[in-house]
């Protein structure tokens, strides 16, 4: 069963407050770093939990710290990704708004790990609630010295700046949100050089998940022995799961990695709708492959499980849908979202989304041919891995499983 | 018609400013600010951010084009923004749009405004917040949990008064602000 334990205020939902924060042992950790963790041992302490990156992509946190130049007379910058929009995804919104001072530690531990003194915090546009819980923490920390000059007179300093988005779901790549933090176009860079070598202005930057940095504070305070307990050896720790669409209780879960899906599906969310079955489940945002039922029942929450399944963990956004789906709609309205929120930069990826969009357009409708299927999985190979970013090969994702997978429902459409 | 801002908002300007070490930074803020209050990105909207970042109208331009919630035609009184995407979309997303083109006579178009400007419908993707679907947002607010009679009534009270319209939300001015409003 899920519970939760790095972020406990998730299951309170009222607790977002500073004092409140206080009360439940908030800021030990920051206290307890600057009073006698080095920088090089804090990454090397968040090394050593097997943290990994919480967005999606599941890249190892303090490795990635430690890609920053051993010395720089440039300055370091902290970014926080908070565009959340991959499908299915909405954990970050609940960090956001019940746990904003746990991502305000979080951000100022790293802060001290990287080296940086000014960290920015992007929220999706659409989030502007959010956006006002996260100014109102910044601002009691601030009042109580936790945030500026001077901070817990340890003679640390570190700022934070809420920076919000305008409608882009590219801008959740690290590198299109530096280009759209600029005031750009939310293009994303070519790699190398990587952001902790050229980031934001030019400068070294670390960008992480708000989920990423929430997680730091409890990993601090308890060690990250007791964080790597909590999941599996190849998966430390626990994560969120965002579960959506036909089941009993959708919401935000925490689970510790290596929890059987269907444990969580059946168990906290309740099962199914009424008098229904589950046919399909998406387990980590809509770019990762689907699963059948079948193959989702041997599923567990965990980096190698999914990988063995052919599919990834993701950002832990799992969208789980019963016999009323018909899957060439599902692909279709995937499709479209993909083709819309394309940027338009790489040739495969501007024309690969729009033409696999007009063609589950025309299979849906019925006007499709026998050798569209070939034609949808033939382009997804000129697609995956020929773009800047991966937003192109997250296209693929659905439309490859599900034509795959669920091809004599694609047939029927053409027969 | 002309667009400028207004004292008020210039020192809202100078506290965003503030932020970031390149005015470039403060493009996206700025259209948010101009937008809360003019409702869509004119080209005087975008002359005056431009003029008051000191960048090229065309930089301010390319990057309104970019971003979908910069809205680059007037809309009606109350702007209705619906997720079409998956988990909303089989749970009734759908079937809401589709009331919503009907109801305001939209035709074959899937977006757009009401003969009588009071409605402007856009589809939106994932508003990530998938768990309490269906989801839309009037005027930038979240509706959650919603259903086919709960924009019914959503709508009809909009339309005749007897709930007050769904304020353009404003962020608070200041950090000061947040504060206050929090306590």
């Amino acid at each position: 069963m899920a519970e939760f334990i790095c972020f406990p205020a998730l299951a309170s939902k009222n607790r977002a407050s500073l004092d409140h924060y206080l009360e439940d042992g908030g800021y030990r950790s920051l206290k307890t770093a600057l009073d006698g963790i080095a920088p090089a041992d804090l990454t090397a302490l968040v090394k050593a939990s097997g943290l990994r990156g919480r967005g999606g992509a599941g890249f190892p946190t303090g490795m990635k710290w430690s890609f920053l130049p051993k010395q720089t007379a440039l300055p370091v910058y902290l970014v926080c990704n908070a565009d959340e929009g991959e499908p299915g995804t909405f954990k970050d919104r609940d960090i956001l708004r019940y746990a904003p001072h746990q991502l305000i530690e979080g951000m100022l531990l790293a802060c001290h790990a990287i080296g940086a003194r000014t960290g920015y915090i992007y929220i999706r546009g659409e989030f502007r609630e959010e956006a006002a819980c996260v100014e109102r923490a910044i601002a009691e920390a601030r009042g109580a010295g936790l945030l500026g000059k001077d901070i817990l007179g340890k003679g640390f300093d570190a700022d934070l700046h809420v920076h919000m988005g305008a409608g882009a779901y590219v801008c959740g790549e690290e590198t299109a949100l530096l280009n759209s933090l600029e005031g750009r176009r939310g293009l994303p860079r070519t790699k190398p050089p990587f952001p902790a070598v050229v980031g934001l202005y030019g400068c070294p930057t670390i960008i992480n998940n708000v989920e990423t940095l929430a997680a730091i504070p409890p990993i601090v305070a308890h060690g990250p022995e007791w964080y790597v307990g909590l999941g599996t050896p190849k998966s430390p720790g626990s994560k969120l799961f965002s579960v959506s669409g036909h089941v009993r209780r959708p919401g935000v879960y925490e689970c510790r990695l290596g929890t059987p899906l269907m444990d969580l599906i059946n168990g906290d969310c309740g099962g199914m709708r009424e008098g229904r079955q589950l046919k399909v489940v998406i387990p980590g945002g809509s770019s990762v492959p689907m699963l059948t039922a079948q193959e989702a029942a041997t599923l567990t929450l965990d980096y190698e499980s999914c990988m063995e399944h052919g599919t990834m963990l993701g950002s832990g956004a799992v969208i789980v849908l019963d016999d009323t789906v018909s899957i060439p709609h599902l692909v279709q309205n995937l499709g479209h979202f993909y083709a819309h929120e394309s940027c338009g930069q790489c040739t495969p990826c501007r024309e690969g989304t729009q033409w696999m969009h007009r063609i589950l357009d025309r299979l849906v409708a019925g006007q499709g041919k026998a050798s569209d299927l070939d034609l949808l999985l033939d382009i997804c190979k000129h697609v995956s891995f020929r773009t800047i970013c991966a937003l192109g090969d997250a296209a693929t994702g659905p439309v490859k499983s599900g034509v795959t997978k669920f091809r004599h429902e694609f047939e029927a459409l053409v027969r | 018609m002309a667009f400028s801002f207004t004292a008020d908002e210039r020192q809202e300007i100078d506290r965003i400013r503030a932020r970031y070490p390149d005015a470039m930074s403060a493009t996206i803020p700025l259209l948010h600010l101009a937008q809360r209050r003019a409702r869509w990105i004119s080209t005087e909207v975008v002359d005056e951010v431009a003029r008051t970042l000191e960048l090229p109208r065309v930089h301010v331009a390319d990057v309104v084009s970019f971003y979908t919630m910069f809205q680059r035609q007037p809309v009606g009184r109350h702007l209705i923004s619906v997720c079409r995407t998956l988990s909303c979309h089989v749970l009734g997303g759908r079937e809401i749009i589709d009331y919503l083109r009907q109801r305001l006579g939209l035709g074959d178009a899937h977006s757009g405004t009401d003969a009588r400007g009071l409605f402007t419908l856009e589809q939106v993707e994932c508003l990530a917040a998938c768990g309490t679907a269906p989801v839309l947002l009037v005027n930038g607010i979240y509706h959650e949990n919603m259903s086919l009679e709960k924009v019914k009534s959503l709508l009809d009270s909009l339309e005749n008064g007897s709930a007050p319209a769904t304020p353009v939300m404003e962020e608070p001015a200041t950090e000061a602000a947040a504060l206050e409003g929090g306590q």
